[in-house]
């Protein structure tokens, strides 16, 4: 006797009614895709049209053409800013990265408590911005954090004011941004690590390769869409960089970590100028989105990313 | 047609129409975090009807700490209500109320009273069409009488009447009489005295001014503000602001060089870097803990002294800034903190009058506001010592007496947060910093920002300014 099978196999596209091929599925699609025209694509359209406006903020928007992108080439504190989004961009495509290379990679050898090690490094990344940034801010206090405190025990080289000097500011928010965030990529080096097949670095032994070499050649090889991916990612969250230096040092002293998404808040409102405020936003946007299409273009031209 | 075909059919129908439905709801999209209840907006409120419903009217208020928030409403909301049985005013506490109150503005969905944090606000909400005008009310309750002219002055656009002063201010000198008399010092009132007490804190390791910018740049105006009146003097700067003279006329260039100065000597907490890097509750500390010795801030700080001296709350008191060029007089630079209008699309304007009118209508309940939210409602009346609860600390009546007798004599100077317009305003904050830095020369500083001010006005965008 035999059983009737459950569900044989039916040719599913070409028999289904065209309400069910067609339809359906956009009926599910329509409400986030409704949900998406309102929130997104319709103030990105408008901000779009603002930035070639003298918009305030409120009442009606003057057409001024492309006077708000000449100002923005001549704009010092744009091009600072721009330059400090370089730099933490640069910053972040190499420090945390490799940290979190490094510590996945050793972490992967660890057989026993990795599960604690993970919570450990990651929990920085779920805490809130603001209770982190007022943490790191007592630490770098310039009168009762670290740096005081090591000068008291006779490292006076160390009695750095770290957020209120200019040549340092940039460089301890983002070490701020980056202990929360370094955790999260290891999590999800360790992740893709995990994935790699076993019996590759076994041959990489049997050929007497040493720990380094299975990392470069084995490890690294074998986490590459994640790697890529965690790149593209880390170069666009760098533009779009805000919370940790509006709560740290609100971009000063005197600009010294003004990044662009700063510099657009203090002109929509502080300064009023809506307008030059969307203008810079769709200099950011088309900056991100340069980097975006290098990365669907290799892609698409067969790169294994 | 299949029970799940249809039961997948209304789920989509359903979130279409919930999606649908978004564009109505918007206004609480960009409603305050509140911490009272109910999202009530303008388009909410009910029309004055003969059906005997109250008029309702929604006001929008900075936030506060719970305390201060419960003792408003009693003070004011509930006294407004009980006296009113026809209008309900129901009074909401925002956090970042000046952007949240733009974006709803612009939406259609903000409140009947606009509160904005000075004249310099007001401007674009007038330009947008947003605020209704308030000349024949300040006819009817008699403003120009009650309020200090300065201060209704600052309102005017045009010569029409937008916006009326809820809160005034000053910035004064600070101080901890414990350090100074364990020091042997006496207030200052000259700059050779000021400068002789500076020498010799940091001589004892103790920071001579205690403020630092990092919880907020906008300090820079503040001192800004001082130095202009102290050394340039206020005629002087009268002048600049009436374009009479221009920001980088050289006695207000010398002011600036005067407070760079200071910075490069170390009087603001002993570098710059350490004044950059500071926020206000070190500053309260140092302050109250003697390591340093004055504190230029202003009339807002009242609310944080009990706070700031919990164990000797006898010890802080205030004092005019030094005068810091012979023949400048010690002034008080005063400001209007706080604006209030009426939403042009309120929908019962006449029951929004009303609750300005309380505001302004009794001197004692504005006093008693004041002595239990010391600080941030200093409402520019002519208000009395007997006026104020008998528990009302001396040194705060004497400081609103003696911004009421400036307000009256005329003899007071000018903040930046109120005579300024916005930009010119925001280069000051902003730009200070690139003076202590030495980025930028003080004269480079001052002529850069008379390109700002001259620009502003030929835009027909400068706050009036009273005359003296």
């Amino acid at each position: 006797m035999t059983l009737p099978t459950a569900n044989p196999a039916r040719p599913i596209s070409r028999k289904r009614p065209f309400f069910q091929r067609v339809v359906k599925p956009w009926l599910f699609l329509l409400p986030i895709l409704l949900l998406n025209v309102l929130v997104i694509l319709a103030p990105s359209l408008s901000a779009v049209y603002y930035a070639f406006t003298d918009w305030t903020g409120l009442g009606d928007a003057r057409w001024i053409g492309l006077e708000n992108f000449r100002r923005l080439f001549t704009d010092e504190i744009f091009w600072q800013a721009f330059l400090n989004n370089l730099i933490w961009c640069g910053l972040f495509l190499t420090v945390p990265i490799a940290m979190a290379l490094l510590g996945a990679n050793a972490m992967a050898h660890v057989r026993r408590g990795q599960v604690f090690f993970r919570i450990v490094y990651f929990i920085p990344y779920v805490m809130a911005s603001v209770v982190v940034a007022a943490v790191w801010r007592n630490i770098l206090n310039p009168s009762i954090g670290i740096g005081v405190q090591l000068a008291n025990l006779g490292l006076p080289w160390a009695d750095i004011k770290f957020l209120g000097d200019t040549r340092t500011a940039l460089y301890s928010v983002a070490f701020v941004d980056n202990w929360h965030w370094w955790g999260y990529l290891l999590v999800l080096y360790l992740a893709a690590m995990q994935s790699v097949d076993r019996s590759l670095y076994e041959s990489a032994r049997l050929e007497g390769a040493n720990r380094w070499q299975e990392f470069v050649h084995v490890t690294l090889p074998g986490i590459r869409p994640t790697l890529v991916f965690t790149l593209l990612i880390t170069v666009i969250f760098s533009f779009l960089a805000f919370d940790y230096i509006n709560i740290l040092t609100g971009g000063g002293p005197a600009n010294a970590s003004e990044v662009l998404s700063t510099l657009i808040y203090k002109a929509a409102f502080r300064r009023f100028e809506a307008g030059y405020a969307a203008a810079i936003g769709l200099t950011t946007s088309l900056i991100c989105m340069i980097f975006g299409t290098i990365f669907v273009t290799l892609r698409r031209r067969g790169m294994e990313i | 047609m299949k029970v799940s075909k249809l039961l997948s059919i209304a789920f989509a129908a359903a979130v279409v129409t919930g999606a649908c439905a978004a564009p109505s709801a918007a206004p609480n999209a960009v409603a305050p975090q509140a911490t009272q209840s109910s999202s009530a907006t303008t388009s909410d409120t009910p029309a004055p009807a003969a059906s005997g419903e109250k008029v309702k009217v929604i006001w929008w208020t900075e936030t506060a700490v719970e305390d201060y928030q419960d003792k408003l409403t009693e003070n004011f909301v509930k006294t407004f209500n009980d006296a009113h049985p026809n209008i309900e005013l129901e009074m909401k506490f925002v956090d970042k109320l000046d952007e949240v109150l733009r974006t709803a503005v612009q939406a259609g969905a903000g409140p009947d009273i606009i509160q904005t944090p000075g004249p310099a606000f007001v401007a674009e909400y007038i330009a947008a069409g947003h605020i209704a005008p308030l000349d024949d009310y300040a006819k009817k309750f008699g403003w120009d009488s009650t309020i200090f002219p300065w201060a209704v002055e600052a309102g005017k656009l045009d010569g029409k009447l937008y916006s009326l002063p809820l809160t005034y201010e000053t910035v004064v000198m600070w101080y901890n009489k414990k350090t100074l008399a364990d020091n042997g010092w006496q207030v200052p009132t000259t700059r050779a005295e000021l400068e002789k007490i500076a020498e010799e804190a940091k001589a004892k390791k103790l920071f001579p001014f205690v403020n630092g910018n990092a919880g907020w740049r906008g300090v820079n105006e503040w001192m800004v503000t001082l130095w202009w009146a102290n050394y340039a003097g206020n005629d002087t700067v009268y002048k600049a602001l009436k374009q009479e003279t221009k920001w980088d006329d050289p006695l207000l260039v010398e002011s600036i060089t005067l407070l760079n100065d200071y910075m490069q000597k170390g009087y603001f907490r002993g570098s710059k870097e350490s004044y950059f890097a500071t926020d206000f509750p070190e500053v309260d500390a140092d302050l109250a803990s003697g390591k340093g010795v004055f504190d230029f801030s202003g009339t807002w700080a009242f609310q944080y002294k009990s706070s700031q001296f919990p164990d000797h709350p006898e010890d802080w008191e205030w004092a005019l800034m030094p005068s810091l060029r012979d023949g400048v007089k010690q002034s008080f630079p005063l400001s209007v903190g706080s604006t209030l209008s009426i939403n042009s699309k309120a929908r019962n304007t006449d029951a929004v009058a009303e609750v300005l009118a309380w505001v302004y209508g009794d001197a004692k309940r504005a006093a008693k506001i004041i002595h239990d939210y010391p600080g941030e409602w200093l409402v520019p009346i002519d208000l009395k010592k007997d006026d104020f609860p008998a528990d009302t600390d001396a040194r705060f009546i004497r400081i609103l007496e003696a911004m009421s007798a400036a307000s009256k004599s005329g003899d007071y100077g000018y903040t930046t947060w109120t005579f300024w317009p916005q930009k010119s305003d925001q280069f000051i904050v902003e730009q200070m910093d690139n003076v202590f830095i030495g980025k930028l020369t003080p004269a480079e500083f001052s002529s850069k920002l008379q390109e700002i001010y001259a620009a502003e006005a030929k835009a027909n965008q400068l706050p009036p300014i009273p005359a003296r």
